[in-house]
């Protein structure tokens, strides 16, 4: 696999997990030598959704009011992100069915369209994630390109799409023989263990307003809207659209993540804002993650990757909350 | 494409959360979290998040500035620094070195205050050297080292939640120390008993056991009646007073006529709360206090300070694990700065001015004779400036044109000066009043050290070169000397390091290497000392600690028939300060982008005023026209209004009445009348 990596360094931009020297947290960077990757981790503190949709971005510059002009940023490369755990991939699938609904994001898309993701199964599962209750992991039945799987000393690879095929075949050399190895059923195995919630209930309980007003006072006192589990979440995709000027004067059209846990992420002209309390503003994020993507994307909006268990100054667990809405009534 | 991670700390608070910068191409990208860095533990506050957007606003200054004919013209630095040199130099002679002012950074580095106070000294031979330490937290430093021999945070910040009781005083951790608040979250959800005294019923309020909705400036009184209700109800830590500490008797004589039903009207709390609170205080061990600017900001901050101790060490919560005082510094590098001495009565390390032994080891190491005579402190610098004795400062990112009080007298002293020379990294009020604007380089375009409130010393990474012809304040500040005569050479701030831990005991073991991961806390006396978790553990640093007797006193300006509400100024969660930053900050400003003053319903309901009402609120120093925000939030009898819109000041509107030891200005309450606007 190193040789292969190496190859892929030269090639392309690989992008793999590296662990920071001074903090040693692990994030998804670009690397040159496959030195650098760091393959002991459970999860990478940022999602990689940061190489699809980045926390901030460049659409087009312009500039003049006499000699204006625009110009569209485009300087994407062709990417291949390594290392990725299947709650990750889920997050990218279902950002795909978001940015290509009712219009094509070709910022997003464009990105897309350049990466390969060569993901790779946990083996092991921590306290705070929970892919098996969200129904999709820790092996993927499908929605990869390629996928690695732990059989011992070496990986079993799966191919999963066009994209994947085509990667395999130019790479085969690094590859050994076929395996004897049904997918299928070392991802139903693998789903067994580690439950946390049923989803099923965790949903109709969520529609059907079981829950009591009184899960979402608590979450409401304790928010302090800094973000951190929007941002560091797999699938969020919001966003707001800024125009600034550089201080070397060029102006842009900035794409930069936002929230729905701001105020001003609701609020509209004339002060008006439609999520009337916190507590509204709490219950919103359940149920368009445990109720409304499903609904519209058959899938479920939280792929229970658990960066935003750890992550609240109020400690708000959003794990623990799901297993409390499934228990409610 | 190019994309980096620069673990860094925040250029906001001094809470000093670790994260990283996400470079992408040599820009600012945005900001994620850290889940090992000791302080940070993964969270952040938006403040934190954001702030990769608030250093690179288009109207960065990029050049020196220098006003001719009332307007700036860019020069280049060598112009710049000539004209400055020039003039320090002939005002400086003329009319002496005491008719400078140098005032350092609480936004700058460890290694900027260092060179600002050694400036002062060695170069301009005076010690009219301060920082806005003074306008927030010097009482701190005053009041606690009469107490306890030291003036700082005694604990860490994470012992925090593992208090048994935490009793918070005048502090809205939740909203002005987020990574604090969470702590307190934390041992509140782990069962500890939090107690909280606000005049504003604040997030932590609301979660509290006991909640205390005091009058500003009541402070003594409330502090005295607890001690009051423990020392009758014969709770206070016996073995602990007679072995630790002195003046107890002086203490037990003084609080004795605050007794609950004494006290009661003075603070506008019932009196059965009040004997709630001392019972539960001093039953639940480990307590820790924390306070902020609640005690600080007011004519009697000091003693505000002092009588906090004296409840501390009434229960024997100070020198152990959990327990303690803890003054939450402001700004990100506040206590570096005091640290650094960029203060008119101490050498680096807390040694003090008007110490002979002190003087000459600074003498020998720096090379020159140096002024015995203590400085002036910043308050006294501006008036002193209005009175035309101070001919010059040399003002190092601050902006007392929006944050000292009544800045209508501030403008005059402003104006009165014959040199004002100021770094910036945007033109704040105070920068347009200039002769020279220097852009200084943000905190992620340098390398240095920041010191944040529970002592730690942390390293800060270069994430992106300077922007336009921006430096780091360092090196101006080094060129500065040198020109004028006394060559400031180092090669980079890891020199300026080891000169300091030369120099000042505290810092002995620091050096950029041994606090590269994450940081060290000082006393950290030598190269193999681990640094120190918690001060006075087993003695004080002055020996035994010390109880001071203190009356109670009201704000220099109460209310009176005309002006019948009580004005009370201060922070919010999605700004900072003066909001140079945060103002241009797009989620920031999103939230709160207007001045707004808090009343309370039924006084609002007197007045025939709504929520966003447009009113008029207004002191004997001004008024301003704001919106109007009706809630429970504050005591009724008190408006509150924060500091951070340069366009509607609340500064205009505050008490220019000072703390006599300390020289901190009444912030936190002054007389004001509320009108509606129709």
């Amino acid at each position: 696999m190193l040789e292969l990596l190496e190859r892929l360094s030269k090639e392309k931009m690989l992008v793999a997990p590296v662990r920071n020297e001074q903090l040693e947290d692990v994030n998804f960077l670009p690397v040159t030598d496959p030195a650098q990757i760091c393959f002991d981790y459970d999860n990478t503190t940022t999602p990689p959704k940061e190489f699809f949709f980045p926390q901030s971005e460049c659409m087009f510059t312009f500039s003049g009011a006499s000699n204006s002009s625009v110009e569209v940023k485009d300087t994407n490369e062709e990417i291949v992100l390594f290392g990725v755990r299947s709650c990750d991939v889920e997050g990218i699938e279902l950002l795909d069915k978001f940015y290509e609904r009712s219009f094509e994001d070709n910022y997003y898309l464009s990105r897309r369209a350049k990466s390969v993701i060569i993901s790779v199964a946990c083996s092991e599962l921590n306290e705070q994630c929970f892919c098996t209750s969200t129904g999709i992991g820790p092996v993927l039945e499908e929605g990869f390109d390629i996928q690695l799987v732990s059989a011992g000393d070496s990986y079993a690879v799966q191919v999963g799409s066009e994209k994947g095929l085509q990667f395999f075949e130019k790479y085969q050399n690094f590859f050994g023989p076929s395996l004897d190895v049904d997918i299928k059923v070392l991802a139903k195995e693998a789903k067994k263990s580690n439950h946390k919630f049923d989803l099923q209930r965790v949903y109709n309980n969520l529609k059907k307003e079981k829950v009591s007003e009184v899960l979402w006072e608590n979450i409401a006192g304790r928010c302090q809207s800094c973000g951190l589990c929007l941002f560091l979440c797999p699938t969020c995709s919001c966003y707001s659209v800024v125009d600034r000027f550089t201080p070397l004067g060029e102006g842009r059209r900035t794409r930069q993540w936002d929230a729905c846990y701001f105020r001003g992420f609701t609020r509209m002209a004339g002060g008006y804002n439609p999520v009337r309390n916190r507590q509204e503003m709490a219950k919103r994020k359940y149920y368009h993650k445990l109720v409304q993507q499903i609904d519209e994307f058959g899938m479920s909006g939280c792929t229970g990757c658990g960066r935003c268990n750890l992550a609240c100054v109020g400690n708000v667990n959003w794990l623990e909350n799901i297993i409390k809405i499934e228990g409610s009534n | 494409m190019k994309l980096e991670y620069i673990p860094t700390i925040c250029p906001y608070c001094g809470v000093g959360c670790g994260f990283y910068l996400k470079v992408r191409d040599g820009e600012l990208a945005g900001v994620t979290p850290s889940k090992t860095h000791p302080v940070s533990q993964g969270r952040l506050c938006v403040k934190g998040v954001t702030c990769w957007e608030s250093v690179t606003g288009g109207d960065r200054i990029k050049e020196p500035l220098i006003k001719k004919n009332g307007k700036f013209v860019e020069a280049s630095w060598d112009e710049a620094l000539d004209l400055v040199t020039k003039q320090f130099t002939e005002l400086k002679e003329k009319y002496g070195s005491d008719s400078l002012g140098v005032w350092g950074s609480a936004r700058c580095t460890n290694e900027l205050n260092y060179l600002a106070q050694k400036l002062a000294r060695v170069v301009f031979g005076t010690n009219n050297v301060d920082h806005c330490a003074r306008v927030c937290h010097s009482p701190t430093v005053a009041g606690l080292v009469r107490s306890f021999g030291s003036g700082a945070m005694t604990n860490s910040i994470d012992e925090l939640k593992d208090s048994a009781c935490i009793f918070a005083i005048g502090s809205n951790a939740p909203e002005a120390h987020p990574l604090i608040g969470w702590r307190v979250r934390t041992a509140k959800d782990k069962g500890a008993k939090i107690i909280v005294c606000d005049p504003r019923k604040t997030d932590m309020a609301r979660f509290a056991d006991i909640y205390i909705q005091h009058y500003p400036g009541t402070d003594i009184a409330l502090l005295n009646c607890l001690m009051n209700v423990i020392i009758s109800e014969g709770l206070e830590a016996k073995e602990y007073i007679s072995a630790r500490t002195k003046g107890f008797e002086g203490l037990k004589k003084v609080v004795e006529k605050y007794t609950p039903e004494y006290t009661a009207p003075i603070v506008g709390v019932e009196p059965e709360l009040l004997v709630k609170a001392g019972r539960l205080y001093a039953t639940t061990k480990p307590a820790a206090l924390v306070y902020t600017l609640g005690i600080t900001e007011h004519t009697v901050g000091t003693e505000n300070v002092m009588s906090v101790a004296n409840l501390a060490m009434l229960t024997g919560n100070v020198g152990i694990e959990s327990g303690g005082v803890d003054p939450l510094r402001g700004q990100n590098n506040v206590q570096g700065a005091c640290d650094m001495a960029a203060l008119p009565n101490f050498y680096p390390g807390y040694q003090k001015v008007d110490d002979l032994a002190v003087q000459e080891k600074f003498e020998k190491a720096w090379g020159v004779k140096l002024s015995a005579k203590p400085g002036l402190t910043t308050t006294d610098q501006v008036l002193q400036a209005k009175e035309g004795k101070i001919k010059c400062l040399y003002i190092i990112g601050e902006d007392p044109l929006t944050s000292d009080p009544n800045i209508t007298e501030v403008r005059k002293a402003l104006e009165k000066l014959e040199f004002l020379v100021v770094h910036e990294l945007y033109m704040s009020p105070t920068a347009q009043m200039a002769d020279v604007v220097l852009p200084g380089a943000s905190f992620a375009e340098k390398t240095g050290t920041f010191t944040n409130s529970e002592r730690r010393i942390q390293l800060i990474n270069k994430a992106i070169e300077p922007i336009g012809n921006s430096r780091p304040d360092w090196q101006i500040v080094c060129d500065v000397a040198t020109k004028m005569g006394y060559p400031f050479r180092y090669a980079s701030t890891v020199e300026i390091m080891d000169e300091i831990a030369s120099l000042a005991p505290i810092y002995g073991g620091i050096s950029h290497d041994r606090i590269r991961k994450i940081g060290l806390q000082w006393p950290c006396l030598d190269k193999k000392h681990p640094g120190t978790k918690y001060l006075h553990k087993d003695k004080f640093a002055r020996g035994l600690g010390k109880f001071h007797g203190i009356e109670d006193k009201p704000p220099a300006e109460v209310p009176d028939d005309q002006y019948r509400l009580i004005l009370s100024t201060g922070r919010m969660r999605f700004h900072y300060n003066t909001g140079t930053m945060t103002r241009r900050t797009h989620l920031l400003e999103r939230e709160f982008p207007f001045m707004f003053v808090e009343v309370n319903g039924q006084d609002a309901e007197k007045l025939g005023i709504k929520d966003m009402d447009d009113c008029r609120v207004s002191t004997r120093r001004g008024q301003l026209t704001v919106k109007a925000r009706v809630s429970d939030k504050v005591k009724q009898g008190v408006l509150w209004m924060p500091f951070h819109y340069i366009e509607a000041p609340a500064n205009l509107l505050t008490n220019d009445a000072f703390c006599p030891i300390s020289r901190t200005g009444e912030y936190k309450a002054c007389a004001a009348k509320l009108e509606k606007v129709t």
